[in-house]
């Protein structure tokens, strides 16, 4: 069973599994987007279920900030992941930082933060493991938490960045854009959006309210290497719809 | 079985006896006042609103450990009634409810209780619904007999001023509220806590609140359920103005999520938000929206002033006029994995509000018809010599046949005494357009054209009447009327989207599937109106 079917996102990202390239999304940042009414945490589920799926040896540290690990345990375990496993078999990492808060003025909270994700990553590189991905569950948040100060949390993301242009991680982020909309230069997504390799934005449908889809995502993806070496942008976008145990993905209008 | 236990109210439809009783044993565990959600299970508890309950996505209740924000535009209060059955709710229930940013005198108005919803006077009742059941899945017949109890209460006298005997052996999870009447809140008891926020300039405000917060939380046991209730979070009479700070509201915000997150099984929030201070497009809103599980909207109707005109078509299907509009932009628990806006059903509708003495009723907005010669003002704007109508749905079942008609009915009515007789001609222009997801943006124009003499009399005359278009299947659409005219007349104008489906004999019947009216009064009485 080495075929898993593709679906759209998969083709989008250039995650198709065939057995033999390496996990293509390492060294590259990759920036989820979505507002209120669509949140895009699926998104974030479909990459970490891809990443732990026992085709690849990936390993993946999960900074979360939005929900405690029960909530992440019951979703994955309907998408067929079992986290628990997973994190005995050392592939996964769960930090857990609900209640934690970096006050005004001491940027040592999200330092220290920093310090705890790369001693897992330079343990992990010593046991050979070479593809890590770190996910943070919503950034906003995490904003929040430092009282606002947005440049903390962009030192913070550099750090991180730093991790995976040196070491081949991949850094996966949620952030929300319909929170920045009274700001004249919101510097934390700008600067994100210009950082990232692959851009998703998850965005109700334009045409309003719709009972069989839920919205829809666009993905912009830089530097796309395609067979004859050159690189170029590449925009997809289409409709999905999330059920009980997994998101249907399918072109505009094919939805009878 | 004549009496049942409100906590094995869902085991019913398994129908196994060891398994209600290994049910019955689990849930005697659940804190009073909560029970568990037919979708998974997990425990909820009553809002206080039963027509709430109804629209959490399924869960008929409010999850344990999440938290809504209710945001109102204008200046009344709607919002607060919800509030005080949530309140009033938690303090019959016996949870220990804390109430922010107001004074001790708001515990006075907290309403009464008239009755409960009780479960096991609707045997007979539902006996009789699962004979005409038809292929609905049982969860939601489930759900439609919880939101059926609430209307169908049997009205108990209040025979005594205490609160707590009015609840019988069977405890239901909603209670029937008077406002008229007053929560009998026992001063012994500890059910009730205020906290304020500090006007100190250099700290949060919400800071001693927090701590009170935790510390209770932190000591309370296991089955003490405990509610969190905010009125008007920021209003300037309660808050300084520095609480309006990003980094203190969101700081508060993110702690309470936290605190919810700590304490899944204990607490549940529930804010209102004036929007008139902090519209919804400033990020700050939206923030708060985001570190929220729940974000619903109320958005009054405009006042209308003349009542005189008969009731709008809308109540002809309800008791009392709606008094607004009730948006949905965020449910807890069914947004976490990022389901959309109109995944449950019924929730692709527009729902409004309506304020009673007794409830507080959301029910789902339509337009329904008028009746006869009457001219209801459905939404009309003017401007010049030009009127638009806006028809909110006219949403036709998308599994109708294709071909749909649209009927047109323009008619003038002569006001006052015009001594000469004229002609006057009116151009209607109807466009039918489709917002479907994945469709095409169909864009069609009618314009019908109508040219009458009109000499004075009451009675309207008709410039136009009959078939405009025929339309192949455009699902579902809408559709805007717009009309210029002279404006010395006044003109009244009906658009129906109808069906042809065959009759019982064979013959075609109409079947209106969208209506749309409006009426433009003369220059005379536009101008006596903008005066």
């Amino acid at each position: 069973m080495n075929q898993r079917a593709s679906n759209l996102l998969d083709e989008a990202l250039g995650l198709v599994d065939d057995g033999s390239k390496a996990w293509p999304l390492s060294g590259r940042v990759v920036l989820v987007e979505d507002s209120v009414e669509t949140s895009a945490a699926f998104v974030l589920h479909h990459l970490v279920k891809c990443a732990l799926s026992p085709h690849s040896s990936n390993v993946v540290v999960f900074l979360a900030l939005s929900q405690p690990f029960s909530h992440y345990d019951r979703v994955f375990r309907k998408l067929g992941c079992n986290l628990g496993a997973q994190s005995e078999n050392n592939r996964f990492f769960f930090l857990d930082m609900l209640m934690s808060e970096f006050p005004d003025g001491d940027e040592g909270g999200l330092v220290a933060l920093y310090g705890k994700i790369e001693k897992v990553v330079s343990s992990l590189l010593q046991e050979n493991k070479k593809c890590i991905t770190i996910v943070v569950d919503d950034l906003s948040l995490m904003e929040a938490a430092a009282n606002g100060s947005s440049n903390y949390v962009l030192d913070f993301l550099h750090y991180c960045h730093t991790l995976t242009s040196a070491f081949g991680c991949t850094l996966v982020a949620l952030n929300h854009e319909d929170i920045y909309l009274g700001m004249e230069r919101p510097a934390l997504i700008l600067q994100l959006e210009y950082l990232a390799d692959i851009l998703m934005k998850a965005e109700p449908l334009a045409t309003g309210l719709a009972t069989d889809v839920h919205g829809q995502l666009t993905v912009l993806n830089r530097g796309m290497w395609d067979g004859q070496g050159s690189s170029r942008n590449r925009i997809c976008n289409f409709h999905f719809r999330v059920k009980e145990n997994g998101v249907e993905y399918f072109s505009p209008g094919s939805r009878a | 079985m004549a009496f049942r236990k409100r906590n094995v109210g869902i085991s019913k439809t398994i129908g196994d006896a060891s398994v209600q009783s290994a049910q019955r044993k689990t849930l005697d565990i659940a804190p009073k006042g909560s029970r568990p959600s037919p979708v998974d299970g997990r425990l909820t508890t009553s809002t206080g609103t039963p027509s709430l309950d109804g629209l959490l996505a399924g869960h008929v209740g409010l999850a344990l450990g999440t938290s809504v924000l209710i945001e109102e535009s204008g200046t009344a209060d709607s919002a607060g009634a919800l509030l005080r059955y949530y309140a009033a709710e938690g303090i019959v229930q016996g949870h220990r409810v804390h109430v922010i940013g107001v004074a001790e005198h708001w515990a006075r108005d907290l309403p009464g209780v008239v009755g409960a919803a009780v479960e096991n006077e609707e045997e007979a009742a539902e006996k009789k619904r699962e004979h005409e059941r038809m292929k609905i899945a049982w969860r939601y017949e489930k759900l439609g007999q919880f939101e059926g109890q609430a209307r169908s209460h049997v009205e108990r006298s209040p025979a005594t001023a205490a609160v707590g005997d009015s609840i019988k052996e069977a405890e239901p999870f909603c209670h029937i509220f008077d406002l008229t009447k007053r929560l009998d809140v026992p001063t012994a008891s500890s059910s009730l806590q205020f906290l304020q926020p500090s006007t100190d300039p250099f700290s949060s405000p919400f800071d001693a609140i927090l701590q009170t917060l935790s510390k209770e939380l932190a000591a309370s046991n296991q089955s003490t359920l405990h509610r969190l209730v905010i009125p008007s979070i920021l209003s300037p009479a309660s808050y300084p103005p520095h609480a309006a700070e990003p980094r203190h509201l969101l700081q508060f915000f993110h702690a309470v999520r936290g605190l919810l997150r700590q304490y899944p099984a204990k607490l549940t929030v529930l804010v209102t938000l004036p929007l008139e201070l902090y519209p919804r497009s400033s990020s700050l809103i939206r923030w708060a929206e985001l570190l929220s599980d729940g974000v619903l909207e109320l958005t009054p109707f405009p006042h209308q002033t003349d009542d005189g005109l008969g009731q709008t078509g809308a109540a002809t299907a309800y008791e009392e006029r709606p008094q607004g509009m009730f948006k949905i932009h965020k449910l807890p628990i069914f947004h976490e994995r990022g389901g959309g806006g109109g995944g449950l059903k019924g929730l692709v509708d527009d729902f409004a509000y309506t304020i009673s003495r007794r409830r507080f009723a959301i029910k789902p907005f339509s337009l329904p018809p008028a009746e006869g010669d009457k001219d209801a003002q459905q939404g009309c704007k003017w401007s010049g010599t030009s009127c638009e109508y806006t028809n909110a749905s006219v949403m036709p079942d998308p599994r109708l046949d294709r071909v749909l008609h649209l009927n047109l009915f323009v008619a003038t009515l002569v006001e006052g005494r015009s001594k000469v007789p004229s002609i006057c001609s009116a151009i209607c222009r109807i466009e039918i357009f489709s917002r479907h997801s994945g469709y095409p943006r169909t864009n069609s124009v009618t314009e019908a054209r109508g040219k009458h003499k009109v000499s004075y009399s009451n009675q309207p005359s008709i410039l136009f009447e009959g078939l405009a278009r025929t339309y192949q299947r455009i699902a579902p659409m809408e559709g805007q009327v717009s009309m210029q005219a002279p404006t010395r007349h006044s003109f009244c104008i009906k658009a129906e989207l109808v069906h042809m489906i065959r009759g019982n004999r064979g013959a075609p019947i109409p079947k209106v599937v969208g209506r749309c009216q409006g009426r433009k009064p003369s220059a005379a009485t536009q101008h006596m109106c903008q005066s």
